[in-house]
């Protein structure tokens, strides 16, 4: 129980520090993947929801500490995606990896809208200058999710920690 | 009424992390903050293994660059040597005009206000999103930074520190969109405010369009803030749109400073004179 916390810590953190380090190839204007993205939504299928939500809260807060973004501002974006996740469960099983890319592009799309709803309506921004970096960090995220994926499925499975129930990229 | 919430405790649990977050979030915009105990405790954490590997890469690039690229060494020592005479000259008049100016200054008892002093830092981290600019410098409250000091390179203005803690802060680029630089079209002395855009890229606001602006006008720090020293490069028009309802130019501004390939930066950290 307690490797099974600390590996999912660690995991948390690799991610974190691969999402923030300078050497890490990113795009023109220095547009990133989403690779917590991966992780969250990895969070929302296998885990249940009460200690879902202190994961993203967790996860959320140390993303805001690093990045310009406001506090609290990615704890709502991944507690919205938990919910979202879990909604959607109802639904589908996120057995094939269509049902994945699916569950990944609504994922996103949640986590895009409520960042340019925090522009518009907070900061009074023309958000329509994102558009370009939007599509951009879209690309790059899903080329990347494939990989971060099925990583933390390989290390979690491996531990024999949770529900197999995701499918094998 | 403890079975009403006992049996709804996940809901409740759920709907405190949603508040917590929307207050931090409240609170942020109204102010932003500075670094609290968590923040720290979390930075504190984080940023040796950022640094350390950092590091690792900067000096084996270097080494690299060092050991390994030697065969254009002999062409570009002697054409550095004689940029080198050449600045010698102009460092030789500067200095003159600089002893002239004091002279001046001291006979219209002016008194120079502050003085800088620079500190090199090197970044640990860039911004985790792709909406904000900010990256992550590998000094902090140890090293003398405060919120507020500028952040420069040879080339220009790079942004200002937001947030320190103990051995690490984060600075906030001037191409985000929270950023804003008191400057000076060099050619016409036309003052304006330079905001980020997010795009890397900037725009001038609040020049009249009675200015005489080109492309390819300097533009340059004013020094008003007292966070940058007056004169240092922002950036270059790079369009500017005239016929638009308002008093004001739409100025396009491309920084000088190229923010994906930099490595080092100095701190300005303001010392007053005695």
């Amino acid at each position: 129980m307690i490797l099974k916390r600390f590996l999912f810590f660690v995991t948390g953190f690799v991610l974190l520090f691969f999402q923030v380090h300078p050497y890490i190839p990113s795009g023109k204007n220095g547009i990133r993947p989403e690779i917590l993205l991966g992780f969250v939504i990895y969070i929302g299928i296998n885990y249940p929801l009460y200690k879902g939500a202190l994961a993203c809260f967790v996860l959320g807060y140390c993303f805001d500490v690093v990045s310009g973004a406001n506090s609290g501002l990615y704890s709502v974006i991944y507690l919205n995606i938990l919910i979202i996740i879990k909604f959607l469960q109802k639904f589908f099983n996120f057995e094939t990896k269509t049902e994945l890319f699916f569950l990944f592009f609504v994922c996103l799309l949640v986590k895009i809208i409520l960042i340019f709803l925090s522009f518009f309506l907070v900061y009074e921004y023309n958000v329509f200058v994102f558009k370009r970096s939007f599509l951009i960090e879209t690309l790059y995220s899903l080329l990347l999710f494939p990989v971060v994926f099925s990583g933390i499925q390989k290390i979690f499975n491996s531990q024999n920690t949770t529900t197999n129930n995701a499918v094998k990229f | 009424m403890l079975q009403f919430f006992l049996k709804r405790k996940r809901f409740f649990f759920l709907l405190v992390l949603f508040i917590v977050s929307l207050s931090l979030f409240a609170r942020d915009v109204e102010k932003r903050k500075q670094y609290n105990i968590f923040d720290r405790l979390f930075l504190e954490l984080f940023s040796p293994p950022l640094k350390f590997s950092t590091r690792l890469i900067n000096r084996s690039l270097m080494l690299w660059d060092k050991y390994f690229f030697l065969v254009n060494l002999k062409k570009e020592n002697s054409l550095l040597k004689e940029s080198l005479r050449k600045l010698e000259i102009e460092n030789m008049l500067q200095r003159e005009s600089a002893l002239e100016n004091r002279r001046l200054r001291k006979l219209l008892s002016f008194k120079k206000k502050f003085s800088y002093k620079i500190l090199p830092a090197e970044i640990i981290g860039r911004d985790p999103s792709s909406w904000f600019k900010t990256i992550l410098v590998d000094k902090g409250i140890t090293s003398g930074i405060f919120r507020g000091a500028g952040i420069i390179t040879p080339r220009g203005i790079v942004g200002k520190i937001i947030n320190v803690s103990g051995n690490t802060a984060k600075a906030l680029l001037i191409t985000d969109v929270n950023s804003s630089v008191d400057a000076l079209v060099k050619r016409t002395r036309a003052r304006g405010i330079v905001e980020g855009n997010s795009e890397n890229s900037c725009k001038l606001s609040y020049v009249l369009k009675t200015e005489d602006i080109k492309t390819g006008d300097v533009i340059i720090s004013s020094g008003l803030h007292g966070i940058y020293p007056k004169g240092v490069l922002i950036g270059k028009v790079s369009g500017v749109v005239k016929n638009r309802p308002g008093f004001f130019l739409f100025i396009q501004v491309k920084p000088s400073v190229d923010f994906s390939k930099l490595n080092e930066v100095l701190i300005v950290l303001k010392k007053k004179q005695p």
